[in-house]
């Protein structure tokens, strides 16, 4: 059963405005997880760009500049193709409030920045497996 | 056939790459950084580039530990809190005093780096 919840997660969109962070990200996802990986480097291209790929995940900054994470998710609602899609929250701020918070207007979970790009594949996975059980 | 040691061995050498092509970026924008709060000192730093200041030791906090930089990203993590310590609507009012001592642990943070 695991096995097959961790096949069923193939496409990430990751939405990331810093490049470096989005590179090294992009990379590792990849290579270590074997994902196909969509980058997008602001709120607005994610939701464009999310409607045509078809992401099984979408990895979502909260902090960018114009539409931020929190906007981006809350518009992701408003399209079918997005509406259902599980979302993780990227942030330096992941204080047990600011956790809660984030839950609480619809991320799966959250995942703490600074990541090890080594070991982020196997936390999404863990958080994917975690959510379809749930 | 590349086997699966021969490519994790790809991937560690392309993020020692990735990581050295950060650091130059980071010393500029530490540099960047330095500037600014000098210009926070002497009140001339314009509501704009104070959010671009925010915005850029937001973004180290949150990516420097990604590249193995990990006081660094500490470092900036105390300097967003300082900051936001003193925001008044969209103003950093940060006291003379905490302007100095965050550009000395800036240009630490930089000779660690150069």
């Amino acid at each position: 059963m695991q096995y097959m919840d961790s096949l069923s997660l193939k496409k990430i969109l990751l939405v990331e405005d810093d490049c470096h962070l989005q590179y090294i990200a992009k990379i590792a996802l990849e290579n270590v997880g074997g994902f196909t990986v969509k980058t997008c480097s602001s709120g607005n291209e994610a939701i464009s760009e999310g409607r045509n790929f078809l992401p099984d995940l979408i990895l979502l900054d909260v902090m960018m500049p114009g539409m931020d994470g929190p906007s981006t998710l809350k518009m992701f609602g408003h399209f079918p193709e997005t509406a259902k899609t599980p979302v993780i929250f990227m942030s330096a701020k992941v204080q047990k409030h600011e956790v809660e918070y984030y839950r609480s207007i619809g991320a799966v979970d959250v995942i703490s920045k600074p990541f090890d790009p080594m070991t982020l594949s196997n936390c999404i996975r863990e958080i994917w497996e975690k959510f379809q059980k749930s | 056939m590349i086997d699966a040691d021969s490519k994790q061995e790809q991937l560690k050498l392309l993020l020692v790459n990735l990581r050295e092509e950060y650091r130059q970026n980071l010393l500029e924008r530490l540099r960047e950084i330095d500037a600014w709060l000098q210009q926070l000192q002497t009140g001339t730093l314009d509501l704009e580039t104070q959010e671009q200041l925010y915005e850029t030791i937001h973004k180290i906090h949150g990516t420097a530990g990604s590249f193995g930089f990990d006081d660094v990203g500490t470092n900036a993590g105390e300097w967003e809190h300082q900051l936001n310590a003193t925001k008044l609507n969209r103003e950093f009012l940060t006291p003379a005093e905490k302007i100095l001592s965050m550009r000395d642990s800036v240009r630490r943070t930089l000779s660690l780096l150069s």
